[in-house]
């Protein structure tokens, strides 16, 4: 087993890395670059390396220098985690060169399913069922034009290297294709650095499901059943659970089966997930497989009981499968809510600022995996996903419950959330009834319910405590106040305004 | 008894706060809110029968409330910075950029005619492409920025010479 790894990441995902890496007894180093110099993910790890400056080329993304950091701080093996380098098989490589254990797949399996084209005709190639559409990336409009016509509107155009949501785009009309083609290609090249975008149906009323895949370096394949990640906002999963109301267990083993198919077609080896698109008939399609550890692996986590970076890192080490992974079944059911620094009330626009008040929510079954705290500022250098919110209960209706609850607990002020935005979805009499497809926001979101007046009027009653509490804090620093009665601040204790105290951590 | 006003999209409250030695009892509108202090900025309000868990802080001239997931602005109405906040993007005449990026394409021109809703920009943040849309009908009278120009929340991006009320039917 490896003594020392090293985190090629930041944010909520480094400091989940590292926990891992703690339950198995092993020396954590995490990186960061000028913009993290005071990040939760740096003093967080047992050891931390400056590796450059903001921008994600001179750091997070820059090969040679996470190399040198892994090397200079004696790692034996890297942890990607998601996003940045965790599917570039570049880096994989790389670290095979210098000696290191890239905790991931082969670099092999990472080029065959980086390319959507070309995963989809080996998938093809070894039964697994496709959506209808272009067999290539084409840059040329009149094929899109015809091809869309032979499978019928509406069409979706899609990055060839894409993942995310990026370089996406919805055709309902052929008047709308020329343009949606051009933006897809330059998101795509901003995104990716490759312009290259096909084409495929839409299916309308689709579900996501993704598998969770585990294997070995000994040939051994599992999956860990199902996530419903069908919330979404603009192509981007903001609620995700499992299981999922939509599978029987025939369908489930069936699903299960094509998921495990994936990864033995494309030799794969650690964590993965296969993603298929589940239409109302109860056919699939398979989408894309992500080979890397996904930003919704915690609920597979609480249904299961496995603790998935540990397995990663076993399997990296060169063990086989645990007996609790060959073993897995589901247990209760679980939700996650993705906590962005986003407008969720205007747009899901991104939103800046200086957390000036962070309080998470705590009691049984709630987890918070959190990469900020009080005082950090969220600029527009990373990804937005400040923190993730993962309830576990008996039910799915006891879930809901739950997850309301602490969605409601968890207090975030300085920057806008979509924390109000995502109690509307789970407080849906369709979303409580599982009526979740892709289109869940676009269908029931757009009007949204009205602020009750009493809670504006508690607000503005809670903003004069904010305006009494600066003020009493005031007093003291300037000495005052000694003669006054006495109130809640004295009475209960020295809380600061402004102090980082209020940071309840729950990891 | 202490006094406080503030003001919320353009709607005034006064309260009436009471503290004693464990609580506060806030008046608004006649309606009485009873909070204890639970820890920095973190309180617990009694409604309809249920204590509920919320936060308040103040950030210089903002007071910031987080109230059953809402997260509600409310400011002094002594401030000066409220004549700024009028120009949120696209609501008149002037359309701002709502957040910080690089603007990607300019779909109109100088001149254009344009609909209420209507794409007028691409600004690109976070690897995502936002369009910023008319918040008004009118004719595009200035653009103020070019393809590849980097701006910050609340830069002026196009000025709209808006059609009157009038014309709109």
């Amino acid at each position: 087993m490896f003594s020392t790894i090293l985190v090629a990441n930041r944010s909520e995902i480094a400091v989940r890395v590292i926990n891992g890496c703690r339950t198995l007894g092993i020396r954590s180093v995490s990186v960061y670059s000028d913009a993290d110099v005071n990040a939760k993910h740096r003093h967080y790890a047992d050891e931390s390396i400056h590796i450059g400056a903001a921008a994600p080329s001179e750091s997070y993304l820059n090969i040679e220098r996470i190399i040198a950091a892994a090397c200079e701080a004696g790692a034996q093996a890297i942890h990607p985690g998601y996003g940045f380098l965790s599917e570039n098989p570049a880096f994989a490589e790389a670290c095979r060169d210098a000696g290191i254990a890239f905790i991931g797949p082969s670099a092999a399996s990472m080029r065959l399913m980086g390319n959507k084209v070309a995963s989809r005709k080996a998938m093809a190639d070894a039964g697994v069922p496709l959506t209808p559409g272009m067999q290539s990336a084409s840059s040329d409009l009149d094929l899109y034009r015809t091809e869309a016509e032979r499978i019928g509107y509406p069409v979706m155009i899609k990055a060839a290297a894409g993942g995310g949501g990026k370089g996406m785009r919805v055709v309902d009309e052929p008047k709308d294709l020329a343009g949606a083609v051009e933006a897809a290609q330059r998101e795509a090249l901003n995104a990716f650095g490759d312009s290259s975008v096909y084409m495929e149906k839409f299916i309308a009323r689709p579900r996501h499901i993704e598998f969770q895949i585990m294997a070995d370096q000994h040939g051994n394949v599992v999956h860990l059943f199902e996530r419903e990640c069908s919330i979404q906002r603009r192509h981007q999963k903001i609620i995700e659970e499992t299981p999922s109301v939509a599978l029987t267990e025939s369908l489930r083993a069936e699903m299960g089966e094509s998921a495990v198919a994936v990864a033995r077609a494309a030799n794969y080896v650690n964590a993965g997930t296969v993603e298929f698109l589940l239409d109302t008939d109860g056919s699939y399609y398979f989408l894309e497989m992500n080979t890397r550890l996904q930003v919704e692996h915690p609920i597979t986590e609480m249904v299961t009981g496995i603790d998935l970076v540990a397995e990663q890192i076993r399997i990296a080490a060169g063990e086989e499968l645990s007996p609790a992974v060959r073993q897995a079944h589901q247990r209760g059911h679980a939700i996650e809510c993705r906590i962005y620094a986003e407008d969720g009330e205007n747009g899901f626009l991104p939103a800046t600022g200086t957390i000036a008040l962070y309080s998470e929510p705590v009691g049984p079954g709630i987890r918070v995996d959190s990469g900020v705290e009080a005082g950090a500022e969220i600029g527009i250098d990373y990804d937005p996903i400040m923190a993730k919110l993962i309830v576990h209960a008996g039910s799915r209706d006891d879930a809901i419950g739950k997850m309301i609850t602490a969605l409601k607990e968890f207090h975030i002020l300085g920057v806008q959330t979509s924390r109000r935005f995502m109690i509307d979805c789970l407080e849906h009499a369709e979303f409580r009834a599982g009526n979740t497809f892709t289109s869940f926001i676009s269908d029931h979101m757009l009007t949204r319910p009205v602020v009750a007046d009493e809670m504006i009027q508690a607000g503005a009653a809670a903003a004069s405590l904010a305006a009494l509490a600066a003020a009493h804090h005031a007093r003291l620093s300037t000495g005052e106040g000694s003669n006054q009665p006495l109130t809640p601040w004295q009475t209960i204790g020295a809380w600061q305004i402004g102090s980082s105290i209020s940071h309840e951590a729950t990891s | 008894m202490i006094r406080h006003e503030f003001v919320r999209d353009g709607v005034s409250f006064a309260t009436d706060a009471v503290v004693d030695e464990n609580s506060f009892l806030v008046s608004v509108d006649g309606i009485e809110f009873r909070f204890v202090l639970r820890g920095t900025g973190r309180y617990r309000l009694s409604v309809d029968g249920h204590r509920i868990a919320i936060a308040a802080v103040r950030v210089r001239d903002r007071y910031l409330v987080d109230i059953n997931g809402h997260q509600l602005e409310f400011r002094d109405p002594s401030s000066d910075t409220i004549a700024a906040a009028g120009g949120s993007a696209g609501a008149g005449d002037q359309i701002f950029a709502p957040m910080p990026g690089k603007v990607v394409k300019l779909l109109v021109s100088e001149g254009d005619d344009v609909e209420v809703g209507q794409p007028l920009i691409i600004v690109e943040a976070m690897k995502m492409e936002n369009q910023v849309r008319a918040g008004a009908a009118g004719r595009v009278a200035s653009i103020t920025v070019a393809a590849g120009d980097q701006v910050d929340t609340e830069s002026p991006l196009i000025r709209l010479d808006l059609v009157p009320e009038s014309d709109q039917n």
